[in-house]
């Protein structure tokens, strides 16, 4: 394993010297767009090869971090810098990469301006985030969490054509108010010393420390899940934005809620807390009924797939909350697919959005002008619905097993927030394919034969990880 | 005999490579071929038990094999669908209403191979995964829009309540084998029971819940007949005789069985009487189907394979009329075809005596009454067809003619062999209904061809439209005007934004160099130290 002693560095590193590369691009020159897109594309790409060798050495089974680096920084206060990844954090980390690279191949022929600064932000957040899911110790996943807002933040400022910039506050102040609740607790844990995240509940407290730092950093984490009453900072953000890769990066955010609070594990919180976690969880409910309801009554497509991704989140986070870490496999598997075909899914509306527009035309039955477009819509559809085509099927299936034995009242009305949210996808894919009345002539286009490619290369990914969810695993 | 699974989808996958109807002779023969291989090879096991078991997923906390298991009761249904899929698979050959051949052919062959995985299932994953194939497959089969919605809604709404009840026994017995499931064990037993019966009863289009089936009848008559007894409604049957040793241990599962099976055998074959539409007919002889079905489903597998293929045939039946009669839909437009087409009467006559007599065979009181209301309703629509008063237009009568043999040859050799086997025994059936078509004690009924209301209106649409639908989207538009917009744009933002406003207002008093504001700063000063220090901490 000797020539794996820095991997996890280098997965970070890669995508920030892409940015280097992309930032370096001559300014102005006609290709400048589409050399900052093969950069992004091949940094991308390097890693996930990257990560396909890290595989090849992670042991599944394991709950204990693996391949792990650490680097020491100040002797006092005595703060190290430390990395490890186990199978949860590569299936995140890989689908992640997934999401970004099919959201670069969505805009690679677009008109989007300043394409030099976004393929930047991009693999700045990607950077990010991918520390984020390697960090092992407390100071450095601070770190990540705050240091992804930046290009967030950016991006979505930029890129999202956000038309009101009260909204567009709102959200940075809400995301900035995460980062620092998790600060404040942080600065209380971490008077002990450096410490492993996923030893964090063993430590020893007072009982107002552990309330306030418990209860920070639940509410950090929270800060990024649409959870009721604040989604509707991240709808109103979602239904604005305009850029399939912003798109895509607003909504990897909540990921990083919900990976927060599985690796802090709220079940090994201290008693005093238990209450706030039933408190929690009914929040959660509410939140996923409220969400699916409005959305059944709301044609728009964007605000449909924020829908589903929040009632999912929220779904996996409630998985994540039993009384069993048995499925915690099952929530990285599940999460891993579910981010790819969002993302997809994305890409699509915003490839049929963008012709919608230009033509002036009705998105009703646009499907039907574009072949290539309405069959791989149909696939992501049908797979976030949950036909057997991607490891979301069984996966969730095991979820919901384990959230039946646990509560059957609480599951059912999961059951219902699932089935109302996968209908209105459906609901959509009929909408988007079938044309009510006669369609006028216009030349609609359709994804490039590039896009298709790549999407049938994601569907055959997808088909695969039904058939072995970790094929690729060494 | 994996081999052959592999060749027959193989076979599958060619004819999915030539979307656009090219070889399609060539197609066909290879889907034929692998189909007639199938039978030879289940013909060679008929007696023997064949069982082949793939470890496949150890990851997701159970141990999870896909599982081909062939037995002696169960070869028989797997040939009955397989003869029904190659019947269907002619039909379309020479239909030139089938406008998607190597699809439809493709489709065939796969959903054909998903339901020998259903019937072999022996866990409630395998069980789900090829109930969830089967249901995309009929929704690529399904040509038509409206008819899409419909079948994919209902069907979506059953395959998770499936889905809710599995998760719940896993969840209880930490197995996913089918067998080792013991319903008294388990915690909410009736639900279990009633969510299953229910879900699959939506599936397979039984009473109250056939509105999803009724909206088949605007596909082409193969494709129709194909999906409402190979399909979606045959898979769940199969789910029901796969799960009936469990079920039947709960005292709600006979109730339950028996009130939706009566219903839907009587209200099938009142439709069958009443509705003008041939394909509507068909959909509704294939509800009463599936209601004797159902209330059968604790006999043996075999009458039951027998029936299906029977059920299927005389669907054919009507299909050979309406493909005889160049497409026509309407019963009302036909009448006394029997003139220009005796070799079709005969054969239609012929096979639906014997189908009743194979019916009055099974001595069972349900079939009893299944067979009387199917000998009324088919003999009223068979007399209509061949004999009643002649509404046909002159071009229909012009090109009237016997479909192709390929369509016709299937049932005319199950009718010569359900006369054989029947004649002697049951003579008295086959008189019974040369009676009653001669009769048409029933034509009184054709008025109601006219009547708008029964013919146009869909009461169990509307009612499901008005108690699912239209309440959630009553309650997601009160939510998104008070929740989303009233109370947290209105009530919390704005809130909000006054308190910081309040606040900025008060500081820039503070500051305003009057001694009351040193004052209320030194205050604040010493409310804030004396906090520190009481939450200092040990």
């Amino acid at each position: 394993m000797g020539n794996l002693q820095y991997i996890l560095t280098a997965i970070i590193l890669v995508p920030l010297l892409g940015m280097f590369f992309i930032v370096m691009s001559k300014q102005g020159h006609k290709n400048t767009h589409h050399n900052a897109f093969d950069v992004a594309a091949f940094s991308i790409i390097s890693n996930i090869f990257l990560l396909w060798r890290a595989s090849c050495f992670i042991d599944i089974n394991s709950t204990q971090w693996q391949l792990k680096e650490t680097y020491s920084w100040l002797l006092s206060p005595k703060i190290e810098f430390v990395l490890g990844i186990d199978i949860f954090s590569l299936l995140l980390i890989l689908s992640v990469h997934i999401a970004l690279l099919m959201g670069f191949v969505g805009i690679r022929g677009s008109n989007a301006q300043r394409q030099k600064s976004l393929a930047a932000f991009s693999m700045l957040f990607l950077s990010m985030i991918t520390g984020y899911f390697v960090a092992a110790d407390l100071f450095s996943f601070y770190i990540f969490f705050a240091a992804m807002l930046l290009p967030l933040f950016m991006l979505v400022r930029i890129y999202g054509a956000v038309k009101k910039q009260q909204v567009l506050q709102r959200f940075f102040l809400y995301n900035l108010w995460g980062v620092l609740l998790l600060f404040m607790a942080i600065s209380v844990l971490y008077n002990q010393e450096s410490i492993d995240i996923k030893s964090i509940s063993k430590l020893k407290l007072d009982y107002y420390s552990e309330i306030f730092a418990w209860g920070a950093i639940f509410l950090a984490f929270l800060s990024r899940i649409p959870i009721w009453p604040f989604h509707y900072w991240i709808s109103s953000i979602n239904s604005n934005i305009s850029n399939p890769l912003a798109f895509i990066v607003a909504n990897i955010m909540p990921l990083t809620g919900v990976y927060g609070l599985i690796r802090f594990s709220p079940l090994d919180a201290p008693d005093v807390l238990k209450p706030y976690v039933f408190v929690l969880e009914v929040v959660s409910i509410i939140s996923m009924l409220t969400i699916a309801l409005i959305a059944f009554s709301n044609k728009d497509i964007k605000y449909r797939l924020f829908s589903y991704m929040t009632v999912f989140y929220i779904f996996y986070l409630l998985g994540a909350l039993l009384p069993t870490d048995k499925i915690l496999l099952n929530i990285g598997l599940s999460l891993s697919s579910y981010i790819v075909i969002v993302s997809s899914l994305e890409v699509l509306a915003y490839h049929f959005e963008s012709q919608r527009m230009n033509h002036n035309v009705s998105t009703g039955g646009i499907l039907s002008y574009t072949p290539k477009t309405s069959f791989v819509f149909s696939f992501m559809i049908l797979a976030a619905i949950g036909c057997p085509l991607s490891s979301l099927f069984l996966n969730n299936f095991t979820i919901l097993a384990g959230l039946i034995k646990f509560n059957i009242k609480m599951a059912a009305f999961i059951l219902f927030a699932i089935l109302l949210c996968s209908l209105n996808l459906l609901q959509s894919l009929f909408y988007l394919k079938y044309p009510s009345k006669k369609l006028p002539l216009v030349d609609i286009a359709d994804i490039s034969k590039a896009t298709f490619a790549f999407m049938l290369i994601i569907m055959l990914l997808l088909l695969m990880s039904f058939v072995n969810p970790l094929w690729f695993v060494g | 005999m994996l081999s052959f699974v592999i060749i027959a989808f193989l076979a599958g996958m060619l004819a999915v490579l030539f979307p656009k109807d090219k070889f399609t002779l060539f197609i066909f023969a290879a889907v034929a071929a692998s189909i007639l291989a199938l039978l030879y090879n289940f013909y060679i096991l008929y007696p023997n038990k064949y069982q082949l078991s793939y470890p496949w997923l150890k990851q997701l906390g159970f141990e999870i094999s896909i599982e081909i298991v062939f037995l002696k009761n169960n070869l028989l249904l797997i040939s009955s669908v397989s003869v029904l899929s190659l019947v269907a698979l002619l039909t379309a050959m020479v239909t030139p209403s089938e406008r998607a051949k190597n699809n439809f052919a493709a489709m065939l062959i796969f959903n054909l191979l998903s339901i020998i995985f259903l019937v072999s299932s022996q866990n409630y994953i395998q069980l789900i995964i090829f109930l969830g194939i089967i249901d995309i497959i009929a929704f690529t089969l399904i040509n038509d829009v409206g008819a899409k919605k419909r079948f994919v809604y209902s069907n979506f709404i059953a395959d998770m309540g499936l889905v809710s009840v599995f998760a719940l026994i896993i969840g209880q017995t930490a197995s996913v084998d089918i067998a080792s499931t013991n319903l008294p064990q388990l915690a909410h037993k009736d639900y279990i029971v009633i969510v299953t019966l229910v879900c699959l009863f939506i599936k397979s289009g039984l009473f109250f819940f056939h509105n999803g089936l009724g909206e088949l009848s605007s596909l082409s008559f193969n494709r129709l007949s194909f999906i409402l007894f190979a399909s979606s409604p045959l898979a769940s049957f199969i789910v029901l005789l796969k799960l009936q040793p469990m079920l039947a241990q709960s005292s709600c599962y006979t109730d339950l069985l028996q009130i939706f099976s009566i219903l839907s055998i009587v209200f099938g074959a009142y439709g069958a009487l009443v509705i003008d539409n041939i394909k509507r007919k068909a959909v509704y002889f294939a509800l009463s189907f599936w209601g004797i079905a159902y209330a059968l489903s604790g006999f043996s597998y075999d009458d039951i394979a027998y029936f299906l293929l029977g059920a299927f045939l005389f669907s054919q039946t009507l299909l050979i009329a309406n493909e005889a009669s160049s497409n026509v839909v309407f019963v009302s437009e036909m009448g006394s075809f029997a003139k220009s087409l005796k070799f079709v009467f005969a054969l239609t006559a012929l096979f639906s005596a014997s189908y009743l007599a194979f019916v009055y065979n099974l001595q069972n009181g349900y079939a009893l009454l299944y067979g009387v209301l199917f000998m009324l309703a088919s003999s009223q629509v068979i007399a209509q067809i061949y004999f009643g008063c002649n509404h046909a237009d002159c071009r229909v009568w012009a090109k009237l003619h016997t479909p192709s043999f390929l369509i016709w040859t299937p049932v005319l050799l199950l009718a010569v062999f359900g006369g054989y086997l029947y004649f002697q025994s049951t003579w008295f059936v086959f008189v019974g209904f040369a009676f009653l078509l001669l009769a048409r004690p029933l034509r009184f009924l054709d008025r109601l061809y006219q009547k708008t209301i029964i013919q146009d209106t869909s009461f169990f649409t509307y009612f499901w439209e008005l108690i699912l639908i239209l309440p959630l989207k009553i309650v997601g538009r009160i939510l998104w005007l008070t929740v989303d917009f009233m109370f947290i744009e209105k009530t919390i933002i704005s809130s909000v934004g006054s308190s910081f406003e309040w606040g900025i207002r008060v500081f820039n008093k503070l500051h305003s160099h009057k001694v009351a504001g040193y004052i209320v700063s030194i205050l604040l000063a010493v409310i804030l130290a004396c906090l520190t220090w009481a939450f200092r901490g040990v």
